[in-house]
């Protein structure tokens, strides 16, 4: 318990002038979202049928199904990046093996900041969309930003699971990000053909709703319950790409 | 020896991404037929590959490779430790930065070239043709605009430190560009539309058309100066930044 705190506070420094650029981007995206909507909404939402509120719908086609999900889906890739492959690199993997705790509390600490940076990641549109909503005389459902930022929060973790596999694999620090990168093109094609297509494996569509049960594409509004199952089944995904991760860590010679 | 250098350090990121174009084209072409009878709407082959490949995933993927290869540079080599090394060669900071550069660019413009070799040559097996000469004029939109994708890259790698933050900044720079680009105000000025660009939106009137004469309009070479000029501007800073600073 003693080595946590400095664990997480390593992981920390590493990584979080990445996360205040990410954060400070999805906040640029957000508040100028809200705050120039007179403009952004003629290219978001143009003259078409649009039945639900329109306000609702352009957030839903700029920050939950548009730009700002692309850039969180990027930015949890990033996110991952790293590690002692990286140290490896930078001549300071000696320093941290040297530490006294095993590899997999490090590879395991650097994982839960990362996971714990994607939760609030996720959770920035839910506060930015309550908060300057109203400033900005509209409202956006809280209940809808709240499950929203829950889907963000699941499949940010399989791209930073994937991301953070691929980091311990690759020697070159910026091949596990092209590999990343390729990833997140490549598998929703693959998906789309059968057997894969009869199920939800979309993670792009998971997080923004689109083509899924749950999401009524008229209004632009999450109905019914949420899909705890899926969620849950993501989770474990990412658990287990993390997993591995930790146990190539540990078995890798880093010399 | 230098140019051997800047190789060295790039070409598993080039390798994974030609692979990765090589492979997502392939699969565009041997699967056209599921996809095509599978479309909402019934889709000519070219038009097609052009929604497929130019205008959306492969396109996607061709960006953000490129944006791979515009990352590193001497603040990279501060933190690894090796910048010493390279300042110690028996040439100016000028030289490194465009040698690092035009190796770069040559690379963005062979990916570029990928697609346009492959999908004519892959079309015939399954019983379909795409002319090289179209293929290629999409070749010249991806590669004059990935050049600028990749100097702001390159540019954003000599003033940020950490070794991923270009990256997101420079993904948050085309967004801001391509939602830019739809408002109003800049609407009349088609050069704005970076992305448009790219996907042949200046070529003809792509949507809807299914005969391929419609792609053989002349290729907007205004644009294409535009942003090879913003391009070298861009390396140009970067040089400047990279020649004044401190690197011990």
């Amino acid at each position: 318990m003693s080595a946590l705190r400095p664990l997480l506070f390593k992981a920390w420094c590493e990584s979080r002038e990445r996360f205040v650029l990410g954060a400070v981007l999805l906040t640029a995206i957000c508040a100028l979202g809200i705050f120039c909507r007179g403009s952004l909404m003629k290219v978001f939402l143009p003259n078409e049928s649009f039945v639900g509120d329109p306000y609702v719908g352009y957030i839903y086609r700029l920050v939950y199904g548009g730009p700002a999900r692309g850039l969180f889906a990027i930015m949890a890739m990033v996110l991952a990046l790293g590690g002692l492959q990286r140290e490896r690199l930078h001549r300071t993997a000696g320093f941290t093996l040297a530490l006294p705790v095993s590899r997999a509390r490090l590879a395991g600490m650097q994982a839960l900041l990362g996971l714990g940076q994607i939760a609030v990641l996720s959770a920035l549109p839910l506060f930015l969309l309550t908060v300057c909503s109203p400033l900005a005389q509209v409202s956006y459902p809280l209940e809808q930003t709240a499950r929203f930022s829950l889907l963000w929060m699941a499949g940010g973790a399989v791209f930073f699971a994937v991301a953070f596999l691929a980091s311990t694999l690759f020697r070159n620090e910026y091949a596990a990000l092209a590999v990343s990168f390729v990833f997140m093109i490549f598998y929703p094609i693959v998906v789309l053909f059968p057997p894969l297509n009869r199920y939800p494996l979309n993670v792009h569509h998971i997080m923004s709703g689109l083509a899924m049960p749950y999401f009524d594409a008229r209004t632009a509004l999450l109905v019914g319950a949420p899909p705890w199952a899926l969620l849950a089944s993501m989770a474990a995904v990412a658990g287990v790409l993390i997993g591995l991760a930790v146990q190539i860590t540990k078995q890798r010679d880093y010399s | 020896m230098l140019w051997y250098k800047m190789w060295r350090e790039s070409w598993i990121r080039f390798a994974i991404s030609a692979a990765a174009l090589l492979w997502m084209c392939g699969a565009v072409v041997l699967l056209q037929q599921q996809v095509r009878a599978h479309a909402d709407e019934p889709l000519s082959y070219a038009h097609y590959i052009w929604s497929a490949v130019y205008k959306a995933n492969v396109l996607d993927l061709y960006i953000l490779l490129v944006i791979v290869l515009g990352l590193g540079g001497m603040l990279q080599e501060r933190a690894q430790g090796t910048a010493g090394f390279t300042l110690a060669l028996p040439v100016s900071r000028w030289r490194l930065i465009a040698v690092r550069a035009v190796m770069g660019w040559a690379q963005v413009a062979l990916l570029a070239l990928l697609p346009a070799l492959l999908i004519p040559l892959l079309s015939p097996f399954v019983g379909e043709a795409y002319p090289f000469v179209l293929a290629l004029q999409f070749s010249v939109l991806w590669a004059g605009c990935g050049m600028v994708i990749f100097a702001l890259t390159f540019f954003l790698s000599s003033v940020l430190s950490g070794a991923y933050s270009p990256a997101i900044a420079s993904v948050a720079g085309l967004i801001a560009c391509s939602v830019l680009a739809e408002l109003p105000l800049l609407q009349g000025h088609p050069a704005l539309d970076f992305l448009g660009t790219m996907h042949g939106a200046q070529l003809s009137t792509v949507h809807g058309e299914t005969s391929l004469t419609a792609f053989a309009s002349p290729l907007p070479w205004l644009s294409l100066g535009l942003y090879a000029l913003v391009a070298l501007c861009l390396i140009g800073v970067a040089g400047g930044i990279t020649a004044r600073r401190d690197f011990s």
